[in-house]
């Protein structure tokens, strides 16, 4: 979908990454740390124990050595076995679980971020891909996870290194010259991997696309939310259709994977073969000449066949572990993003107390990649008390004139000042203190009632004061329905006794939240857009009691509303095309008139007729 | 869940493993017994090759063995990588085929079972389960296993026969190693007893949190959610609770395997204890002559893979075990009746629209609700009459239109077309009555042209036509791809990203390509500015032409070009009648609503 063909650096390297979490999990895990360590030795153990155990049979039978003396020696040899595999295996067993304890430690880290990065920043795709990924990187995946996999993956390379060391040494006194070729064999397979790996990494764009839309077609069809469009417009064929055609484009691909995939691993049996082949001559050979007895011959043979299992897990060792570092590499260069969250020089407290006048000083904005502002030169003062309506057609800049006086974006141009002090010296957690918005695009997570309009302040809330909002927002009605009232959850598939709210009572909600919170400055988006003339009427009627002692700012397209504000600003391509109270616009006579006559046109002519 | 259940549940899960990707299926047994396959012959021929070194045999039988040794296997890797490599390519086809028949269910269930909340439910969890891995993954996986499990039981088994032959090695020793091995039997059925429920509860009670944590997710991971979370100071707490959340599993979750660990500890030292029984007794042998120094090591080596084999059989059954409760309610789900297939009556095509719909004291209660959403509505549209529906919020409209769309069925009272029942017809011929232009419309990132016909196939003219009628005729010849050009930029570099309003005149050119007798608008100017509100209000006759259209919205304004309104309240139609009629009434619930919006337009 999206080119990656600039290869970047990676945001750090492997050993950067290891030390990084290594560190990590001492704060969060220490004991995994060890758990991890002696399985290197446990699993030595092992291996050294399973090299020798056939060739010491082997001796002890061609030797002829007493019963007592073979069951001796082989015994020991179990027992080191025994004891190894039961280390390894517990310890292996148990890593997962504090590995785990890690895990949710940094997923908690995670989400702590995604609330204090600068919104202007954390709303950039870019940011959200990159997000994406640093969630991928805490994801447990088949028991893996890449955070909790950096020291293990690590600590298996070492473990290699050993391996292969040990296994070398003794395949040295066999021959020492066996010990490059032994070496170099695996490396003909490891040359043809890669080239397979190419070729999937070359052709994945041209192949990605198909299982994209693959995806697509899956979740969109199977969507419980297009199912009334699915059946009036009988679109189960259509999404089948599309279905067979991404499966069989896709079966193509599979096809050619498949043939180019065994071609890439012919090389390794090949090379099994000859260095079995080999080993077997060689070692016959010596034998036959006497240079070694019989359970040499084992002893050689047992280790040049598992041999090859070092060197590849050296070499894949090394591989994985770069993977997971670019994994790391995605999880650090987000939690090292900066917060935007300056001290703060100025504390909003006093305003909070008494209303500021809010100004917005020759302010500009220009989105990424835009070639033009979308707020041009903008200067108006909100003052303190001020009821302010914003209309516009779509587009005009509403939005994100909403979002600059909230501090979710921060002008390319010019300042805004709140009570004289410039926004950049509040902190910015500080300075959202000031404002109470309900944004137009509803989100009810699944929390309960009163959880969601206190904003999580739970076992501190003013449960009253919760209920009051509530029923000042509209939802009374609703709310008497309700057996656990404003403790009842928003969600009922996951609590039973759950509520689901209409899109109406959603909008009411989150104007209670709003009115809960109480900050100087009210800012509503389109609120009544889901509701009913009767419940809209009642919000207007309301309007003045919930703005009381407040500066407020109302968004909306029903012009009707703009009637109680004290001024409105008419707004076209990021500037105010058009200002004043409502008599005084319409006297104007210009657009926003005109719009007014538009709207108001059926029910005017409606009140004649009737 | 009864045992014999359970089996019944994997069988038929293997079954549909197999129906979804045959190619797969079959690679992986022959790819299993290969592999499979592949260790005895060097268990086989070194042992062969051993003796004949130790007995100083010639070279040329030397290098027999060493060519079937070696021979042997590069043959057997060669047959498993080719299976091997046809699995990598063929797996994902699996998933996607059982994503797929997934999806196909939601396509064809009653729309009533959709908007049941058990049925919701069980769609998350099933969804979350296969997200998981359990159904199918656990099943290719267990499938796997036991098949390789079994052929090893039964290849050591064989080369393990001899080994009760020989003479020299007492009865008593032959009978003991029996006896461990039953021991060990024993001690993994034991482990798996005593595992089993909280490994059980461990995987239920996960799948359920699974539940939560994916719709925390999808708020966490929504940008737009982030707006909120910083205004009002909502992260630390949401990050706490995420955690909070997690602890509990986490516990629950070193206990399952502080416990595995625990119950393998005999485990492995009844594998010590075999295997240095049997080195004992082999070595005896051996010292005794009767042995050979090759056969101890096949010897050993069968048994290790026929204890392993058991330990394994042990696990493999206990995960089948456990996904069987997984499996219950996947296929609980794809089994779901569909009712509203029963009818079989076809919908005769007029080109007069003389398509009579009635409604006869119909009431209506959501499945699992006491209240009823519709309450004795009688009801006959005149054939190309424009008709506007107006409520308050919950007041009904939406439910009326679904049953007129038969969404739902009556709970009481029946619907007419023509006189017959409507659940007489077939299912889709009676939706070739309607178009619907829902509030929360749905267009896809594929073409536009494919969009608006709702199929891969479509007139280009007719299309065009509709766009236009739609009034996205302007939009529509800036577009340079035209019909071709993708919505969203979702898979198309070159695709067009569309307004609310844009969207919105699309969802309209669909309804008109379909052109069916029925059309219904539900809310379609809530999004829109005023401009291209008044677009939409003015061009509704032209839209509507002699169809039958319903109206549906909050703009009473759009009442005034109807010829008909129906007033709703608490599912009843209360009033009935043209705007002015209505409106004469000034005790009437219309003139309520119709004052309430326009005290605010009226000086």
């Amino acid at each position: 979908m999206r080119s990656k063909t600039t290869k970047k650096k990676p945001y750090r390297s492997v050993w950067s990454n290891a030390i990084w979490s290594f560190r990590g999990m001492f704060r969060y895990a220490p004991v995994s740390f060890w758990i991890l360590a002696f399985c290197v030795p446990a699993n030595l153990l092992v291996a050294w124990g399973e090299l020798y155990l056939p060739s010491t049979v082997v001796m002890a039978v061609t030797q002829g050595q007493s019963l007592t003396q073979a069951v001796l020696r082989v015994g020991l040899l179990l027992f080191a076995i025994l004891l190894g595999t039961l280390g390894r295996d517990s310890l292996r067993t148990l890593s997962h679980s504090y590995v785990g304890l890690y895990r949710y430690r940094t997923t908690e880290e995670l989400n702590r971020k995604s609330s204090r990065i600068f919104y202007q920043t954390f709303e950039k795709p870019a940011m959200r891909e990159l997000r994406d990924r640093a969630v991928t990187a805490t994801q447990m995946w088949n028991g893996v996870q890449a955070l909790g996999d950096m020291p293990r993956e690590f600590l298996e390379l070492v473990e290699a290194i050993l391996g292969y060391a040990f296994f070398g040494t003794v395949i040295s006194f066999a021959s020492p010259w066996l010990l490059p070729l032994l070496t170099a064999a695996p490396l003909v397979n490891w040359v043809c991997v890669r080239a397979y790996q190419k070729w999937e990494y070359a052709v994945r764009e041209e192949r990605e696309p198909v299982s994209h839309h693959l995806n697509y077609v899956e979740n969109e069809a199977g969507s419980f939310a297009v199912a009334k469009d699915v059946r009036i417009y009988s679109m189960a064929g259509w999404f089948g259709e599309l279905y067979r055609d991404y499966a069989a484009q896709k079966l193509r691909w599979d096809r050619r994977r498949i043939r180019r995939s065994f071609a890439s691993r012919l090389a390794d049996l090949f090379v099994i073969l000859l260095r079995d082949g080999a080993a077997y001559a060689w070692l016959i050979a010596m034998t036959l000449r006497g240079e070694i007895t019989v359970d040499r011959f084992v002893l050689y043979f047992t280790a040049i066949s598992s041999f090859a299992t070092w060197v590849g897990r050296l070499l894949s060792g090394w591989l994985a572990l770069q993977e997971t570092s670019l994994k790391i590499c995605d999880f650090r260069e987000y939690i090292d993003l900066p917060e935007e969250a300056p001290a703060g020089e100025v504390s909003v407290e006093p305003f909070l107390k008494k209303l500021p006048d809010i100004t917005f000083d020759h302010v500009s904005f220009r989105y990424e990649g835009s070639d033009r502002d979308t707020i041009c030169d903008l200067s108006f003062t909100l003052r303190a008390g001020e009821k302010l309506a914003l209309v516009g057609l779509n587009g005009a800049g509403k939005t994100t004139l909403v979002k600059l006086l909230c501090g979710l974006y921060r002008p390319t141009g010019g300042r805004i000042l709140v009570g004289g002090v410039p926004v950049e010296r509040f902190s910015l957690d500080d300075y959202y203190r000031l404002f109470a918005p309900v944004f137009q695009d509803v989100r009810t997570a699944f929390f309960t009632l009163a959880e969601t309009v206190s904003a999580g302040e739970a076992e501190n809330a003013d449960l009253d004061r919760v209920e009051e909002c509530l029923r000042r927002a509209g939802l009374g009605a609703k709310l008497d329905t309700l057996p656990l009232g404003i403790h009842t959850p928003l969600d009922k598939q996951i609590h039973k006794d759950g509520t689901e709210l209409s899109g109406g009572e959603a909008q009411k909600l989150m104007l209670a939240r709003a009115l809960y919170k109480d900050a100087p400055i009210l800012i509503l988006d389109e609120p009544t857009a889901a509701l009913d003339p009767i419940a809209e009427s009642a919000i207007y009627g309301e309007y003045q009691r919930m703005t009381a002692g407040k500066s407020s700012v109302f968004i909306s397209h029903r012009l009707a509303s703009c009637r109680f504000c004290d001024r409105i600003f008419f707004m076209a391509e990021g500037k105010i095309a058009e200002e004043g109270d409502h008599e005084t616009l319409m006297a104007l006579g210009g657009v926003y008139a005109e719009l007014f006559d538009l709207q108001s046109v059926w029910y005017r002519e409606g009140e004649n007729k009737a | 869940m009864m045992f014999r259940e359970k089996v019944a549940l994997t069988k038929r899960g293997v079954l549909a493993f197999r129906r979804y990707c045959p190619r797969y299926f079959w690679s992986v047994i022959l790819r299993v017994l290969l592999e499979t396959l592949i260790p005895y012959v060097p268990i086989y021929f070194s042992a062969k090759l051993l003796d004949a070194l130790a007995a100083g045999e010639t070279v040329r039988v030397l290098a027999l063995y060493v060519l079937l040794t070696v021979g042997l296997v590069f043959l057997l890797k060669l047959g498993e990588n080719w299976f091997r490599s046809s699995e990598e390519g063929y797996m994902n086809d699996v998933y996607m085929e059982e994503n797929w028949v997934f999806t196909q269910k939601s396509l064809s269930m009653a729309y009533s079972s959709l908007e049941d909340q058990e049925i919701k439910l069980n769609h998350e969890r099933v969804r979350m389960d296969n997200q998981t891995g359990y159904n199918l993954y656990y099943l290719t996986l267990c499938t796997e296993r036991i098949w390789r499990e079994m052929l090893q039981i039964l290849l050591s088994g064989a080369i393990l026969l001899s080994f009760f032959a020989l003479g020299s090695i007492p009865l008593w020793c032959k009978l003991g190693l029996l006896l461990l091995v039953g021991a060990k039997s024993f001690l993994v059925a034991w482990k798996g007893k005593k595992t089993f429920a909280l490994n059980d509860q461990f995987s239920k009670d996960t799948a359920e949190s699974n539940l939560w944590s994916d719709k925390f997710y999808h708020y966490l991971s929504d940008y737009n959610a982030g707006k909120e979370i910083r205004l009002y100071a909502t992260g630390d707490w949401l990050a706490r609770k995420v955690a909070d959340r997690e602890a509990p599993y986490w516990k629950l979750y070193c206990k399952v395997q502080a416990q595995s660990v625990l119950y393998d500890l005999p485990l492995l030292l009844a594998d010590g204890v075999i295997k240095l029984f049997l080195y004992g007794i082999l070595l005896y042998g051996a010292l005794s002559g009767e042995v050979s120094v090759g056969s101890i090591t096949k010897y050993v080596s069968s048994m290790l893979l026929l204890v392993g084999a058991i330990s394994g059989l042990g696990f493999s059954l206990s995960v089948a075990e456990g996904n069987a409760f997984f499996l219950k309610r996947y296929f609980e789900y794809l089994d779901i009746p569909n009712p509203m297939y029963k009818g079989s009556l076809t919908v005769e095509k007029r080109d007069d629209r003389e398509y009579n719909v009635e409604f006869r004291n119909v009431s209506f209660r959501y499945p699992g609700s006491r209240d009823y959403a519709l309450r004795h509505v009688n009801l006959t549209f005149r054939v190309g009459e424009k008709l506007a529906v107006v409520g308050l919020n919950g007041s009904g409209k939406t439910t009326f239109i679904k049953l007129l769309c038969r969404l739902y069925d009556p709970t009481e009272g029946e619907i007419l077309l023509n006189g017959v029942n409507i659940q007489k017809y077939d299912y889709d011929e009676y939706m070739s009555i309607f178009s619907v232009v829902f509030q929360d419309f749905r267009l896809f990132a594929f073409s536009l042209g494919q969009n608006v016909a709702a199929g891969m196939a479509y007139d280009a003219a007719r299309v065009e036509e509709s766009l236009r009628q739609a009034g996205f005729g302007d939009r529509f010849a800036s577009l340079p791809k035209g019909l071709d050009t993708c919505l969203y930029r979702e898979f198309d570099e070159d695709g067009v990203e569309i307004s609310g309003g844009e969207a919105q005149k699309i969802a309209i050119a669909r309804a008109l390509y379909k052109n069916a007798p029925f059309i219904v608008l539900d809310e379609p100017t809530a999004a829109l500015d005023p401009v291209s509100e008044y677009e939409v209000y003015s061009k509704f006759n032209e839209i509507a032409g002699d169809k039958t259209a319903i109206y549906i919205s909050h703009r009473l304004a759009s009442c005034r070009f109807c010829d008909r309104i129906l007033v709703f309240r608490a599912g009843e139609i209360v009033e009935r009648g043209t705007h002015r009629e209505l409106l004469a009434n000034p005790r009437g619930e219309y003139h309520a609503l119709w004052n309430a919006q326009a005290q605010y337009y009226t000086e």
